[in-house]
């Protein structure tokens, strides 16, 4: 697994080359601050986790490395175990940069809203990779994302709809008074979140075609 | 002597269009087996199935004399695989391809895969999508053979070759197999490299069956006899295997050439390739 792990970030490497400009000018436009880096470096980190899809998908590496010892398993793992480590480096990284704006602009640190906003950003990635990555094992790369984004908007479609007829004073007070434990309950909600999404592309990868 | 590959009764249905019908081969130990069959035979879908690419129908198939799913990560660890498309990431090098191997299969020889690539003449750090077809295809055999296998299983894997390279290929092919314990499992069209290295030929047609001989069987003792079209009539059904009628004469195929050309004075027989065997097979007309 670890060879799959290896081979993503490769992949990664070589395609960071292609797309530095465009980082450049997202961190740019965080020093200026029209962009939150704690939120671009994050979202930067799945866009590039994708193309990887996508690449596996172009060259057929999928039915080759289904013949790999245990590659059916490892696949999908090393997918999920890359992607964690990535955002772990970018969260560090998004992290430094943000403490150096911070420092720069106002001569102080905020803390407190770097690592709520960091928290923020990495619950909707979280949420993104748990929501995309069995699509993408079911569907592939590109019609994978054309029916996450069917997904996403008929969830919130869906939510405004019950938003509308139904109360959510109680719900909206469960969130209130979870807030106090957000430091351990969002990590939990993470490993929660991966878990189920692991074990249902797992599934799905355990009995797909190429 | 012991199986490497044993398969029975293999089923494999593709919608209404093509099936893979009720497949039994065994291949032995030390041995290289060639493929044949015309595009769409089912050759590939045999492969795939074989690694578990994809799913199969109904059916046993073991390796090794273990079950291919049950024991499948054993298994996999003395498999060399080239599939017939390209499929490693285009971005990625040869030595990218070293670098993650090496923690995918527990024998892989950075060693050994490094010599190869010096001796096929590939590049290390060259990024796979400025490689010419050939190359990567050579890239694709160093690998499957890097890592210690005991059975390659190799879909067209010269097809994309010059006959110099492809040459080499089979050379490094035949050393694979010298020490009797390794075999090679192959499909290809190139039916002459078969001549060249198989010492059995599996033939399939139509997703069947339709042979399975050692390629000594086959040259020694298949013929193409040759007939004019008046003296057709005046021979023994049983002896035709496939016919075909050409302007002047007609080419019947005949698996016995030594008995048949005692028996039948007034005509010709050819020495028969693969692809004259393969042709008469698959259009030319049967009696029974």
């Amino acid at each position: 697994m670890l060879g799959l792990i290896k081979k993503d970030f490769l992949l990664i490497k070589a395609n960071l080359k292609s797309m530095i400009i465009i980082f450049v000018i997202y961190i740019m436009l965080a020093f200026q601050g029209t962009l939150d880096v704690t939120f671009i470096i994050p979202l930067i980190g799945i866009i590039l986790f994708l193309s990887t899809f996508s690449y596996d998908d172009f060259n057929n590496w999928n039915s080759y490395a289904v013949t790999l010892p245990n590659g059916r398993k490892n696949v999908v793992r090393a997918k999920y175990i890359a992607s964690i480590i990535l955002m772990i480096i970018l969260a560090v990284v998004a992290f430094s940069i943000g403490i150096g704006i911070s420092y720069i602009k106002t001569n102080s640190i905020n803390l407190d809203e770097i690592i709520s906003s960091l928290m923020g950003t990495m619950l909707s990635s979280v949420i993104i990779i748990s929501l995309l990555y069995p699509i993408v094992f079911k569907f592939g790369a590109t019609n994978g994302r054309i029916i996450l984004f069917a997904v996403v908007f008929g969830i919130a479609g869906i939510g405004t709809l019950i938003a509308q007829f139904i109360d959510m004073t109680p719900i909206i007070n469960i969130i209130n008074k979870l807030d106090n434990y957000l430091l351990i309950a969002i990590p939990i909600i993470y490993i929660i979140l991966l878990g189920i999404s692991y074990l249902i592309s797992s599934k799905i990868y355990q009995n797909k075609e190429f | 002597m012991e199986n490497i590959i044993e398969i029975k009764n293999l089923k494999k249905k593709y919608d209404d269009k093509f099936e893979l019908g009720k497949i039994d081969i065994s291949i032995p130990k030390g041995v290289i087996v060639g493929l044949i069959g015309e595009n769409g035979a089912g050759k590939t879908t045999l492969i795939k199935s074989i690694l578990n690419i994809i799913k199969i129908d109904s059916g046993e198939i073991k390796i090794f004399g273990k079950d291919y799913k049950k024991e499948e990560k054993v298994i996999k660890e003395d498999i060399g695989v080239v599939l017939d498309n390209m499929f490693f990431p285009e971005l990625l090098n040869a030595k990218d391809i070293n670098n993650s191997m090496k923690d995918i299969y527990k024998n892989w020889d950075s060693k050994l895969y490094f010599s190869y690539l010096k001796e096929f003449d590939l590049p290390e750090n060259k990024p796979l999508k400025s490689m010419s077809k050939g190359m990567r295809k050579k890239l694709e055999i160093v690998t499957a053979i890097s890592h210690k296998s005991k059975l390659l299983i190799l879909d067209e894997p010269t097809s994309a070759l010059d006959p110099v390279v492809r040459s080499e290929v089979l050379e490094v092919l035949q050393k694979f197999i010298e020490d009797e314990e390794h075999s090679i499992l192959l499909s290809t069209h190139i039916t002459s490299d078969l001549e060249r290295i198989a010492d059995e030929i599996i033939f399939i047609d139509k997703g069947k069956k339709v042979l399975q001989k050692s390629r000594d069987e086959i040259i020694d003792n298949y013929g193409i006899l040759k007939c004019d079209i008046d003296y057709f009539s005046n021979i023994d059904k049983k002896d035709i295997i496939a016919y075909k009628k050409t302007k002047y004469a007609y080419e019947i195929l005949v698996n016995d050439k030594k008995q048949a050309s005692k028996k039948y004075h007034n005509c010709v027989i050819d020495k028969i390739t693969l692809e004259d065997l393969m042709v008469l097979v698959i259009k030319g007309e049967k009696i029974c």
